[in-house]
């Protein structure tokens, strides 16, 4: 039942409760013992309520347009843009008009960089952000990485 | 966001590291409905001083106004005019280099840079091969030298 922005079980009164209390994306949610903590609270919000999702315009937190597609120029000397390289690394290149390895977009859902070539891939730090490479990726998970 | 190595090269790898400043981790994001046209065949190029694909001699300043010519269609020297194509010269906006009608390779300053000597060789736009004309100078667009064409010793004579 729903009470007091818990969802609790109405046998065993455990209620619906995000693990080791870790906002991050991906993390599980368990019953657990009931406690008055944040990773216990819940709001509900009925759809035709909700905040539509924008589409486009400014994201101010990230500083991206949504869903317009840019070009990322380096300042070095030549002015080389990044591109994909078959959906995988990240290379420096001369700009080349219309090629969409070379062009990107901010995911305002995701909140990711998305390549303009290969929409289900996002930029990554790879190995869940334990390596120095930069990669995109189709395991979208919008952890920091 | 970096470039690794801080090396302006064609398929260089970007990479992530520990934000220092430097020119290497700065980026502008450009929408691609607002980036520049660039010039198409005809055109001048401004930044570089050229026209793009537009057939020209490069003519010394010395005395006997030579003009730049190659040698064993290799190594830059100035000869007097001959109507080889070893003497046009046309700059290619793709690449941003200036090439030889000859073979079509692109000006460079051999072995990558650390050389003084010019020659032409298969354009891979690294920055040895990129030359900007400006003030009546071809100077290449390396930050730390910006050194420029120059006859050596200053000696006007053939080849």
């Amino acid at each position: 039942m729903y009470s007091s922005e818990h969802f609790c079980n109405i046998e065993n009164k455990k209620c619906l409760d995000v693990t080791g209390s870790k906002d991050v994306e991906g993390q599980a949610v368990q019953v657990y013992g009931r406690s008055n903590n944040a990773n216990q609270r819940w709001k509900v919000i009925y759809q035709d309520e909700a905040e539509k999702i924008p589409t486009k315009g400014l994201d101010k937190e990230f500083g991206f347009e949504i869903n317009r597609p840019f070009y990322i120029v380096s300042n070095m000397p030549m002015h080389r843009v990044a591109e994909c390289v078959g959906a995988n690394n990240m290379v420096l290149k001369r700009y080349a008009k219309n090629r969409l390895g070379q062009q990107f977009y901010f995911d305002g859902v995701s909140r990711t960089v998305r390549s303009q070539q290969w929409k289900n891939y996002a930029l990554e730090i790879q190995s869940n952000g334990g390596s120095s490479n930069l990669r995109f990726t189709s395991s979208i998970t919008s952890r920091w990485w | 966001m970096d470039v690794a190595g801080g090396l302006d090269n064609e398929n260089q790898n970007i990479q992530i590291y520990n934000k220092h400043g430097k020119v290497n981790q700065q980026w502008e994001v450009v929408y691609a409905d607002q980036y520049p046209e660039e010039p198409v065949k005809g055109e001048l190029n401004t930044d570089f001083g050229l026209y793009v694909e537009r057939d020209f001699y490069v003519v010394s300043e010395l005395k006997d106004n030579r003009y730049l010519d190659l040698i064993n269609n290799r190594n830059m020297v100035i000869k007097t005019p001959n109507g080889r194509k070893t003497q046009i010269w046309y700059f290619h906006q793709q690449s941003l280099t200036i090439r030889t009608r000859y073979n079509n390779q692109s000006w460079d300053i051999r072995s990558s840079g650390r050389t003084n000597n010019m020659q032409i060789w298969s354009t891979n736009s690294g920055w040895w091969q990129v030359f900007k004309y400006e003030a009546n100078h071809f100077c290449n667009i390396d930050r730390r030298g910006g050194k420029c064409l120059e006859v050596q010793y200053g000696k006007d004579v053939e080849g």
